[in-house]
């Protein structure tokens, strides 16, 4: 009877550890998989105006503002999806964002105030055109400092 | 104190250091766009425009410049520049005024990936989409060539750099070691008087032909661009 006893426990506790890897493997892709949604979102957003401020394509307020949204709901969203135990696995996140948290958060505040103030700031293709290269700066401004090339 | 004798002209040794300059710029522009608050690359892109201008000029000039800067001096065979090398490792230091046959390799590959670098800054897409090389709305639709551009570019960095690496630890050695003062000489254009291979003093390469193929350097690169279509922001 005890001998059963010892196996489940046995058993269990390679359950357990199993099941606990597990969750803890599955929550950190699960935040890895957050971010990246949220991120994805940014991508084609920012694309029609990179195209107006090239000049390739006519300018849309509309559209402007329609991106602008998508960033400014976007980024405070995206600091917690960042936890410490998500540096692993498939992720072009790199290692100094958790070494400079703070610095690394601040660019998201940023790009939620410069998108909130341009919503308003932005009325016409003049002012789309000094104000909006302060919004997507902040997309370089991640990309060379965190993240893999 | 030896005789100093015209080792290169002007116009060669002010391309050299503005080029080193706009290689530094160029890296830096893009790295620390953000923080220079320059987030559209205009200073990168001017920058490149500058390196593109500069490296048509020194062509030019190869024709028509100064006689160690003419590239009939200084091309040799590749198996003159392999023999140059033996000797040199070997320790029998051959004197050259100008390039000499391994260095005149050294000068083609890094016009010719610098050049490289520059004519595909022209068609890149930065990569936020925010902005681009002049050229890029020529492939705008071709997405996988966009993309291959973009990592060539990227890329081609790195491949400056090791070139470039290779380049200045040549000349601190010849600078240091071998006492033949490479880096001075670029400097102040002069060299100690001795018995050089190739020739015993420069001669020619006018500042007044040198601004001719400026002039002319800045026509053909954004006349290039124009007339391939590009918008030059």
């Amino acid at each position: 009877m005890s001998g059963r006893l010892v196996t489940f426990g046995r058993l269990a506790l390679v359950a357990a550890v199993l099941f606990g890897g597990a969750t803890v493997a599955l929550a950190q892709s699960a935040a890895i998989q957050a971010r990246k949604d949220i991120l994805k979102t940014f991508g084609p957003a920012s694309r029609a105006p990179g195209l107006m401020l090239r000049g390739e394509q006519p300018f849309d307020l509309a559209a402007v503002q329609a991106a602008l949204k998508v960033f400014a709901e976007g980024a405070p969203k995206l600091p917690a999806l960042f936890p410490t135990d998500s540096q692993a696995g498939d992720t072009k996140a790199l290692p100094l964002i958790w070494q400079e948290k703070d610095k690394f958060n601040a660019i998201f505040t940023r790009l939620e105030a410069d998108s909130k103030a341009a919503m308003t700031s932005i009325t016409n293709e003049a002012t789309f055109k000094t104000e909006m290269p302060k919004v997507l700066g902040n997309c370089g401004t991640c990309h060379t400092a965190y993240r893999a090339r | 104190m030896p005789k100093l004798v015209r080792a290169w002209d002007l116009p060669t040794r002010l391309f050299h250091w503005a080029l080193v300059f706009c290689i530094i710029s160029a890296w830096v522009s893009f790295e620390y766009a953000g923080k220079l608050g320059d987030p559209t690359l205009r200073w990168h892109r001017w920058n490149g425009y500058a390196i593109l201008v500069l490296l048509v000029f020194r062509i030019l000039w190869g024709f028509v410049g100064g006689s160690t800067s003419r590239f009939e001096a200084f091309i040799c065979w590749p198996w003159a520049a392999l023999g140059y090398l033996k000797d040199t490792l070997a320790g029998r230091h051959r004197a050259y005024l100008g390039h000499n046959p391994a260095g005149s390799w050294m000068i083609v590959a890094l016009i010719a990936v610098v050049m490289a670098q520059a004519v595909l800054g022209l068609f890149t897409l930065e990569h936020n989409e925010v902005t681009a090389g002049p050229l890029q709305r020529l492939i705008l639709d071709d997405e996988a060539m966009t993309k291959l551009v973009q990592i060539l570019h990227g890329r081609g960095f790195y491949i400056i750099l090791g070139l470039v690496a290779l380049h200045v630890l040549a000349n601190v050695l010849y600078q240091h070691l071998a006492k033949d003062k490479l880096i001075t000489a670029m400097v102040t254009g002069r060299k100690p008087a001795t018995a050089y291979e190739d020739q015993p003093e420069a001669t020619g390469g006018h500042p007044l032909l040198a601004l001719v193929c400026l002039v002319t350097a800045v026509v053909m690169v954004f006349g290039t661009i124009t007339l391939m279509g590009g918008r030059i922001l």
